[in-house]
């Protein structure tokens, strides 16, 4: 069958213009204005994530007490400012940054930069809070032992990532969360909250000239300067399969393979073949293992997108008696099937599509841009994404195909 | 051509045969999302159907009259739209999400798909054993396991207690001839709800459809008795032990007022103010006070002996209190809910939409379930008026006849030591 060729590059979203702005400390806003209903989003990304963690769990268990209490609001008062407009506030943790988002009516912007400032410069970190907290993620933290895929991911982790941060998930260890005291909290958001490090994505239906000024006042509170990440690379030497029992009825199949980083001129392309064998019902891990060979309901691969390290993450569900099969066959997909022209070129629309559909909510336009910013790809990343995908060639994706996906590392949970 | 009704730019047409189709046109996106629903979900089948309606809907991704097998996925993705589906105990929703200038050609596809199946014997068998994994891969899930036994707790006679997947024994066993009956009692205009939302011409996709889904024949639809649930007279209490799990869940529910009628909009007040968000009367008094790892709280949203329910995680040995605490939080509401967190409660719920309904998809599923579930438009349309009606005493009646002294049903997963 034909392909049809995209129009989806002439279609961006909203036309709307984005702005940066660095402050003096280094903070860097990136503002884009929409039009709707009166909302508007944002994310606090910084550059952080669990890079130079000693204590297991220490910057997620930070982050979580950041909207738990400040000098000046309790934690009610920090969720009803953002709650009683129908939105939100959150925290969190990935790898490689720490997130504050909110979503409010534009109306409440200004009462929420307030609080948002408070959070930032004069939280409270309570030892009650602190306790109860850690009480919570230690639990959290065993209770990944209930789900095969959770379990399947942490050994994972620990199985190819050995030696650096990423070894472990941001939410840490119960060794780690055990040990962690006030004062390591109050230091590590000392250490990690500096200008350089900090990045502010705003979506929404404002006027940038009307919020500058409160941003700007908010913003250049955070404390100048640099907190240094030292990402440690895990090179993929030799493949490795480990085995985890767990009582269930499935067993769970996570493999990780050798690819290529994200900071370099492979990220699309690779993008592109990692869409072509396993994203969506035309992909090929769906198509074979799924429909051909009835193995699974559910089998996919990722890409994430991580400062050093880089890996494509496959998966497959399945009953134990196939758990054999499905892994060799899996491994086998995800180094050697064939790459066709047409198969990259569908790849390619996928990834598109997937792209513009991720961003149709302010929160996550407003993610997405810091994101890339944090990164260290550049905002701009976000606005070229369609186009660069767009120019991958078959070429491209077969060198890839040769070049990458030659080591695998495996995790197989079973009953 | 009928237009029943307008409000501002939300469309809504009923066609000949008997199929209805709303359209949403809206300016604010780039998006379109397109939906089939069909009311017909897991509580429709008799005893040996139990997954059927689940079954169908994988079915219908393998082949049309005019797209063999894989094509349709093919158009969808190859255009960088999502095709998907989903069946509950009362609907089945056919659904794609794509870029603007393809809204034509994914209506095509969701007509092929839902209209011109083949249901081809080897398909059907090619099927099975990837459902039977999809049945396992909830089962080893503490969570699902834990709502099955809920719903088989709480529901004696309604068929409300079989799960939507259905059963191995009951998988292994469909034909193509059952399969074939049930599509066509309930795969047809009469029971078919059609919205589009996105920068989509209301007029243009109304002749589209006219094109496609309108060539159908509206035919009479099956009488189907769904038995209804008898009032409970006791409270039901079960444990069960699960070695998987490190942490005690709690489930208690109580009947509810089914979704759409006038209560219904005082019960989603209360539990706005009982468990929604960190501002909540759960959230701050059993979480922020170290009580629970997690609690929420919600309803099905069902047309019929509909649910409530609060649902925490916690220490084992923390179950009594948990419970006492949780009931006298309750019965003191009376005394405790203001004026002005009411009417908080109601801003936060009526302003949670305008976050919500950004994605196209969201808001068709709004309108795909006020239409194929609650039977009215008039849902979705007025809404947000229904809840601004509500007073403090319709909270606290609705609390008091459907909560407080009403026999619960209960469920606690604890872990197997």
């Amino acid at each position: 069958m034909r392909l049809i060729i995209l129009l989806l590059l002439f279609l961006s979203l909203g036309g709307a213009k984005v702005r940066e702005h660095t402050l003096e400390n280094g903070v860097k806003l990136i503002l884009k204005e929409t039009k709707g209903r009166g909302i508007v989003s944002g994310v606090i990304f910084v550059r952080s994530g669990t890079h130079g963690e000693e204590k297991r769990g220490l910057t997620n268990l930070t982050a979580n007490l950041l909207t738990k209490g400040t000098k000046s609001y309790d934690s009610y008062r920090i969720a009803s400012t953002f709650e009683d407009y129908g939105g939100s506030i959150y925290s969190s943790v990935s790898d490689d940054y720490l997130e504050i988002g909110f979503s409010t009516k534009v109306e409440g912007l200004r009462e929420a930069l307030v609080v948002i400032k408070s959070v930032l410069t004069e939280p409270l970190f309570a030892p009650e809070d602190l306790e109860r907290e850690r009480k919570n993620l230690l639990q959290a933290v065993r209770s990944r032992r209930e789900r095969g895929q959770e379990l399947a991911t942490d050994a994972l982790r620990r199985l190819t990532y050995r030696g650096s941060n990423y070894e472990v998930l941001p939410i840490g260890t119960e060794e780690g969360l055990k040990s962690i005291d006030r004062q390591d909290v109050i230091k590590r958001w000392e250490r990690i909250l500096r200008g350089e490090n900090v990045v502010v994505s705003l979506v929404g239906d404002f006027r940038t000239e009307e919020v500058l000024p409160s941003l700007r006042e908010v913003f250049l509170s955070v404390p100048a300067g640099r907190y240094e990440l030292r990402p440690k690379e895990v090179k993929m030497e030799q493949s490795r399969l480990e085995r985890v029992k767990r009582p269930g009825s499935q067993a769970t199949v996570l493999c990780a393979f050798d690819a290529p980083p994200v900071h370099g001129e492979e990220f699309f392309a690779f993008k592109v073949l990692d869409a072509l064998l396993g994203d969506g019902m035309t992909s090929r891990l769906f198509k074979e293992l799924r429909e051909k060979k009835g193995y699974a309901y559910a089998v996919y691969s990722t890409y994430p997108t991580r400062l050093t390290s880089p890996r494509l993450i496959a998966y497959i569900g399945t009953s134990p008696e196939k758990r054999e099969e499905a892994l060799r066959d899996m491994v086998e997909l995800v180094k050697s099937a064939p790459v066709e022209p047409e198969e990259v070129e569908l790849a390619k629309n996928k990834v598109v599509g997937d792209f513009l559909l991720a961003r149709q909510t302010r929160l996550r336009q407003a993610w997405y841009l810091g994101f890339f910013e944090v990164m260290g790809l550049g905002w701009r990343t976000d606005q070229e994404y369609a186009d660069r995908v767009r120019a991958v060639s078959y070429q491209q994706v077969r060198s890839l195909r040769e070049k990458y996906l030659k080591i695998h590392h495996c995790v197989v949970v079973e009953p | 051509m009928v237009t029943l009704a307008t409000a501002g730019e939300l469309k809504t047409y009923k066609l000949p045969n008997g199929a209805k189709l709303v359209v949403n046109r809206r300016e604010d996106t780039e998006a379109v999302a397109l939906h089939v629903w069909f009311r017909v979900g897991s509580v429709y089948e008799d005893y040996h159907q139990k997954g059927m309606a689940h079954f169908l809907e994988h079915m219908l991704f393998n082949g049309s009259e005019k797209y063999p097998y894989g094509q349709m996925d093919y158009i969808v993705e190859s255009l960088g739209g999502n095709l998907n589906a989903g069946t509950s105990k009362e609907y089945t929703f056919y659904h794609v999400t794509i870029a603007r200038p393809y809204w034509r050609q994914a209506l095509e596809v969701l007509y092929q798909l839902t209209q011109k199946p083949l249901l081809l014997p080897e398909m059907v068998e090619k099927e099975k054993p990837i459902v039977i994994e999809e049945l396992r891969r909830g089962k080893d899930n503490p969570t699902t396991l834990l709502w099955e036994e809920f719903e088989k707790l709480f529901y004696k006679v309604s068929p409300y207690r079989d799960p939507i997947i259905g059963y191995e024994e009951t998988i292994q066993k469909f034909t193509r001839e059952e399969l074939l009956k049930f599509y066509h009692s309930f795969y047809q205009p009469k029971n078919m709800f059609l919205v589009v939302v996105g920068q989509v011409e209301p007029e243009e996709v109304y002749r589209e459809v006219m094109q496609t889904f309108g060539r159908e024949v509206g035919k009479s639809l099956p009488r189907v008795d769904i038995p209804p649930e008898p009032e409970a007279l006791e409270n039901r209490s079960k444990t069960i032990r699960d070695r998987r799990v490190e942490k005690a869940y709690w489930l208690i529910g109580w009947r509810a007022p089914a979704i759409g009628t006038k209560e219904y909009y005082a019960l989603a007040l209360l539990d706005q103010i009982l468990g929604s968000g960190r501002t909540s009367l759960f959230y701050r008094e059993l979480r922020e006070k170290g009580l629970v790892y997690g609690v929420s709280t919600g309803d099905l949203g069902r047309p019929r002996d509909n649910l409530f329910f609060i649902s925490a995680t916690l220490e084992e040995n923390r179950l009594k209190e948990v419970k006492e605490k949780t009931f006298q939080l309750l019965s003191s509401l009376k005394e405790t809910l203001t004026e002005e967190e009411l009417q908080k409660a109601k801003s936060r719920l009526i302003n949670s939409e305008a976050f919500s309904l950004e994605r196209v998809e969201r808001e068709a599923f709004y309108i795909g379930y006020s239409l194929a579930v609650v039977g009215t438009l008039d849902y979705y349309r007025y809404f947000e008026s229904n809840v601004k009606s509500v007073r403090r005493e319709d909270v606290l009646r609705v609390l008091d006849s459907y909560v407080l002294n009403r026999p619960y049903a209960e469920l606690f997963m604890v872990p197997e030591r």
